[in-house]
């Protein structure tokens, strides 16, 4: 059994890779959509005759195009050279450093809340299928799926921050953050966090809802489930020990199919909410055509969910031997 | 609310928002982008009601109370009495200055009314969510067909092409594309349909690979006629209901993508309104105009909810064992 | 001159203030004595203040990148300036205080300065300030390896010597009345750390300059969190020791304007630069802040491309400004609290040429002067056209400035109105320079920091199209040639003379259309004290501002 779930580790990282270098791949191409394509980069004026000249060097582009894009695969992939950033005059690659920390942080706890918040729900509606209850939760699932999340994000910053003063009106830390033991640091960071999270959370918790209860439904339906509770198996015991067990994989598969959405998402919060995270930082690159960075930003948002991906495979494997196969 | 009745009300919803977008210049009173009075109609609250007089030369003035003496009138204007005197009113006014504008929801920082703004809105919003929805059925159901009828190397190809393009966050992709081409309506279309097609190809294909089997299908095949009219006159029609039903779920998204982009500013350029746009300009004044951001959202999630109601239903009725539940999205 | 998104930041005294000072809509409009008289209590120094900015700063060494009007203001209270600049320009060129130098005399011709250095300024590692630093900042300069944006003030100045430490001989080419003023562009910086990378590498290399600071200002830098804040704290080798008042300057990097606001009202931001005026008009004002108004020192403007056929003729320039409502545009976006500009020079000037009038805003004279050029509509698509081509261009801003694109989408409207189509784009700023350096646009509409030297140079001189701030290519000899005298030695009254000449040829050509003097709204929490922020710098004296302890 251990070395099966080893073989089925190497063989999604395989697969994981070969996606990963599509994802790079499409991004090389993605520059060439530009009308005046890769000397785009290099025509920028705000761009010194010597950066340009190193710039040519570095990207050999004035070679053909397939020498290019090993070049460009090649720095990286086993370097990862991004290039420099026109508008920070920084290597791309320390701008991401600084920024995806605090996009998987955001991003992560959305998961959860809506992970927990999905499941809760998506399981109160099943049992209660056909219900008020059920058509309650369905619509409010919907509604939340519905509204824009650039709008509730506003409609929340001004109503707790700017009208109520509860929580902060954006940002990830108070400015006195360095300075504060660990316990009132963690407290003054999920404070800025629970807002966004929150949001962030709201927007993909409805889909969660459905996605559990469906799934629920369905498991709930078969013969065995039939048996245990025939046997006299409290309803908890029931739904709890047999029913989410057999629900869970399509749950899993879940958590790879919304990391995009949650991405997407995140950017449109960290932008309202003055996170300063990768999506903030893909928003700006845009705004002042910083190709470089747009470019960067673009494939990691990529790799991110191929990663997530990968691990979500993993976790799925653990829990079913069957996918393994 | 059971399913038939979910989707007759989001007929209803839809096909209002259609009349809505269509009778736009009948419903909506005033043009979109006239800023009628800069500064006295700015930022006023959702049912205002002012005294409009036209000038001659095009501007207009609003005005509390409006009194007609012989060289003209004199208004109340911004806690101010000012004369306009009669050669500089526009000829409508002269022959009525006791003419009322009515803002339901309120006027902008321009003094641009929202209602109409919305109005005209849902023909922005409404005509890129359908146009890139087609555009993503038509190239989903080519690439799909593609990938389902040809051999084995094109199609691993094509699926990890898709996959590879599934990774991408929509936004992040759209962001870029922007970045690069630009931001006029027809392209923004063209970009939203070409990112979207991913997810219907998947579903197309899997459509066609299954027909493929079909008794009737192969039955047809048999007798001889060309694999492009098999296609064309047994598989495409029967592939083309699950993927129109995807297509109605997917404008919803669409249209909550377009306006995430107006919203980042990469959207349709000024002044034409679209309902991301809005908000935007409204969320510079949330604090002293929030009703301009308010509206424009709530259309945004009507028009969406209405779409998923429709594509439920729609799904419901194709496929009845479904009909427990729709599926999660 | 920087055009400038924010405001470029400069040290000057109060004598502006008077007429450029008032508390906000609601409460009762201030002078600034008044509010000197209501200071509570004796100052006390310590304290926090926490500032908020929508952009990051670009370094720490001025003369790579090109640095923008925040950056500028940071490195002010890091950096000292040779002399202390007064904006005491209401009625005559600006005078100089002491500064880095204490006094200096002008040799007969008055083309030899002798300055005398204080010897009481010292870097922040303990190496003293001296005339070397002020020489070799010179040299770094006018360095072509630089390429200073700024390198042309240094024109004029022939050489830069250091007799001792604390004497310094400054040589002029010529005499005029911007010598002081050239000699002291630029803050001094540190030679004996700095000279250690060669001029070559420093553009590639930004971060070195973070990693080797030393300062001579009231404030070190304590940290940079890029993208999030930036943290000044008192400078312990600062010059005066009862200064500054505050122990530390936070930077919060706030992209968006409204969460600016936000935590302004719910006091996690003390200071908050470049309020939109409307905000001003919002009764849900929190009584814990104040709101300011003062004269930017700026004025904002359209730049018509003339090398663009629409815009070749002064007529048809002309005709636009008269189609555009510049009055409906203060009204609106200032709720009338701004002036309309009509000349390069500041009305607040001594050389203001008052006897201009502005443009009126008539669209059927400017309709009229259109059609008399042959623009009709004759398509019925209500825009003008000429041989089949309509009236039609793209006018650009930055994206930073709000009332910008705001005054962007007022234009578009009024020019629709008399048939011109106008698209109207915003993009970041160094987008926006790149278009406009390299001429490639249609129009902009932008705000100039007004420098108090008022020399037209860069702006409207010929020579200045390629590779100066000529960007729409305007040309007029006779123009030229008054701007060339401006630079030579003239008394006060010629200056005055040529100098309203200028201005009058250019309100007639409208090689730009120029819309209005702007004001600033500074949103300031009530527990701090003394701050006047002023025309030349928001921060002005911020070393003697001061902090009520909380209560």
């Amino acid at each position: 059994m251990y070395g099966s779930m080893a073989s089925f580790a190497f063989r999604r990282l395989g697969a994981s890779l070969l996606l990963f270098l599509i994802v790079l791949t499409l991004t090389f191409f993605l520059i060439r959509l530009a009308p005046g394509d890769p000397t785009l980069l290099i025509e920028d004026p705000r761009v010194s005759a010597d950066y340009r000249e190193s710039l040519k060097d570095h990207w050999g582009l004035d070679k053909p195009v397939f020498v290019q894009y090993v070049n460009w695969m090649t720095a990286v992939v086993l370097h990862a050279d991004w290039g420099v950033s026109i508008e920070h005059r920084r290597p791309v690659a320390d701008l991401l450093a600084d920024r995806i920390p605090a996009t998987v942080l955001l991003a992560g706890v959305a998961l959860i809340i809506q992970y927990i918040t999905g499941l809760g729900l998506g399981i109160a509606a099943a049992r209660r299928a056909g219900t008020r209850t059920d058509h309650l939760l369905r619509a409010g699932s919907l509604l939340l799926y519905a509204l824009p999340v650039f709008w509730t994000g506003l409609m929340a910053l001004s109503l707790f921050s700017y009208r109520l003063h509860w929580l902060p009106g954006g940002l990830m830390h108070s400015i006195d953050a360095a300075e504060l033991g660990l316990a009132a640091r963690l407290l003054d960071l999920l404070r800025h966090l629970l807002l966004p999270s929150l949001i962030l959370a709201a927007a993909s918790a409805g889909a969660t809802v459905r996605f559990t209860r469906n799934s629920l439904l369905e498991v709930l339906g078969r013969d065995y489930i039939r048996t245990a509770r025939a046997k006299g198996l409290t309803e908890k015991r029931v739904i709890w020990v047999h029913a989410l067990r057999n629900a869970a994989t399509p749950l899993v598969q879940l958590l790879g199919l919304s990391l995009p959405f949650l991405l997407s998402g995140s950017l449109i919060v960290e932008v309202v909410f003055s996170w300063p995270g990768l999506g903030r930082l893909a928003w700006e690159s845009v705004l002042s055509r910083d190709y470089p960075v747009i470019l960067a930003t673009t494939a990691l948002s990529g790799v991110l969910v191929i990663v997530g991906n990968l691990l979500a495979d993993l976790c799925q494997a653990g829990l079913d031997p069957r996918v393994r196969e | 609310m059971n399913p038939p009745s979910q989707t007759r009300l989001g007929l209803l919803v839809v096909g209002s928002l259609v009349a809505l977008a269509i009778l736009a210049p009948i419903v909506a009173p005033n043009s979109p982008s006239e800023q009628f009075d800069e500064s006295a109609g700015k930022n006023l609250p959702p049912l205002t009601s002012k005294f409009a007089i036209r000038l001659d030369d095009g501007r207009g003035r609003l005005a509390d109370e409006v009194e007609v003496t012989t060289e003209g009138v004199e208004i109340l204007r911004l806690g101010r009495i000012e004369l306009i005197p009669l050669e500089q009113m526009a000829p409508m006014s002269r022959e009525n200055p006791n003419q009322r504008r009515f803002y339901l929801l309120g006027t902008d920082k321009f003094g641009r009314d929202v209602w109409s703004r919305i109005a005209y809105g849902a023909r922005i919003s409404l005509s890129i969510g359908v146009l890139a929805a087609l555009i993503a059925l038509v190239l989903g159901t080519t690439v799909g067909a593609i990938a389902a009828l040809s051999n084995r190397w094109i199609d691993g190809l094509l699926m990890r092409v898709v996959d590879g393009l599934l990774m991408f966050p929509r936004i992040f992709l759209l962001l870029a594309i922007t970045a690069l081409i630009g931001n006029k309506t027809i392209l923004i279309i063209l970009v939203l349909g070409c990112t979207s097609w991913m997810s219907v190809s998947r579903l197309a294909r899997a459509e066609f690979l299954s027909l493929q089997r079909q008794e009737y299908v192969e039955a047809a095949r048999s007798t001889g006629q060309r694999p492009v009219l098999v296609f064309l006159r047994h598989m495409l029609p029967s592939a083309i209901p699950p993927v129109l039903v995807d297509t109605t779920l997917r404008i919803g998204d669409l249209i909550l993508l377009e306006a995430a982009l107006s919203y980042l500013g990469l959207g349709v350029p000024a002044p034409t309104p679209s309902w991301g746009s809005i908000v935007f300009d409204g969320s510079m004044e949330l604090v002293s105009a929030w009703w301009v951001s308010f509206f424009p959202g709530f259309a945004i999630a009507i028009t969406v909810i209405a779409f998923n109601l429709i594509g439920d239903g729609l799904r419901d009725w194709l496929d009845p064992q479904m009909a427990t539940g729709s599926t999660a999205r | 001159m920087v055009p400038t998104p924010n405001p470029i930041v400069r040290l000057g005294t109060p004598t502006l203030l008077a007429i450029a000072f008032f508390a906000i809509i609601g409460c009762d409009e201030k002078t600034a004595s008044d509010s000197q008289a209501a200071v509570a209590g004796s100052p006390k120094s310590g304290g926090t203040l926490v500032i908020g900015s929508g952009d990051d700063i670009s370094g720490v060494n001025q003369l790579v990148p090109a640095t923008d009007a925040f950056t500028q203001s940071i490195l002010d209270r890091l950096f000292l300036s040779l002399l202390d600049e007064r904006p005491d320009l209401a009625d005559h060129p600006p005078t100089f205080g002491p500064q880095i130098a204490k006094s200096w005399d002008w040799s007969k011709d008055h083309l030899t300065l002798n300055l005398t250095l204080r010897d009481d300024a010292f870097w922040s590692d303990g190496v003293p300030l001296t005339a070397e630093d002020v020489v070799w900042t010179w040299e770094a300069q006018t360095s072509p390896e630089l390429a200073w944006i700024q390198a042309s003030s240094k024109d004029n100045i022939a050489s830069v010597e250091a007799l001792d430490a604390t004497s310094l001989r400054v040589q002029f080419k010529e005499k005029n009345d911007s010598q002081l003023w050239d000699l002291n562009e630029g803050v001094i910086l540190p030679k004996h750390l700095w000279s250690q990378l060669p001029f070559s590498k420093w553009l590639l290399d930004l971060d070195w300059f973070v990693e080797n600071l030393v300062v001579s200002g009231a404030y070190r830098l304590e940290s940079w969190e890029r993208q999030q804040q930036i943290v000044l704290r008192r400078n312990d080798l600062y010059f005066d020791p009862g200064l500054p008042m505050i122990e530390r300057l936070v930077f919060r990097i706030v992209p968006q304007k409204l969460n600016q606001i936000g935590q302004l009202l719910s006091g996690e931001l003390d200071f908050v630069n470049n309020i939109p005026i409307s905000e001003a008009a919002s009764k849900d004002r929190t009584d814990s802040v104040e709101l300011r108004t003062y004269w930017a020192g700026q004025y904002n403007f359209i730049c018509w491309n003339v090398t663009h056929p629409l815009f070749a003729e002064a007529e048809t320039r002309q005709a636009l400004t008269m189609a555009i409502d510049r009055k409906a545009l203060i009204d609106s976006l200032w709720f009338g609290r701004a002036k309309l500009s009509t000349s390069p020079i500041l009305s607040s000037t001594w050389a203001h040429n008052r006897a201009l009038e502005p443009w009126p805003y008539d669209p059927k004279e400017s309709l009229a002067r259109l059609s008399a050029q042959g623009w009709s509509d004759s398509d019925g698509d209500d825009i003008l056209d000429k041989n089949g081509e309509p009236f039609s261009f793209e006018l650009l801003t930055n994206s930073s400035s709000s009332i910008r694109i705001d005054a962007t989408v007022m234009i578009q409207e009024q020019l629709r109105r008399i048939g011109i189509e106008v698209k109207v784009r915003s993009l970041g700023f160094g987008s926006l320079s790149a278009l406009v350096s390299d001429h490639d646009f249609d129009a902009f509409l932008l705000g100039w920091t007004a420098d108090t030297s008022l020399d037209q140079t860069s702006i409207f001189h010929t020579d200045s199209i390629d590779g100066a701030s000529n960007f729409g290519g305007y040309s007029n000899p006779e123009l030229d040639r008054l701007i060339d005298l401006t630079n030579t030695d003239l008394d006060f009254d010629d200056r005055t003379n040529v100098l309203h000449e200028i201005q009058a040829i250019i309100h007639h050509d409208q090689p730009y259309t120029f819309l209005w003097e702007s004001k600033r709204l500074a949103g300031i929490s009530k527990r701090v004290q003394g701050a006047t922020p002023n025309a030349l710098d928001a921060l002005y004296k911020i070393e003697t501002w001061w902090l009520l302890p909380d209560s």
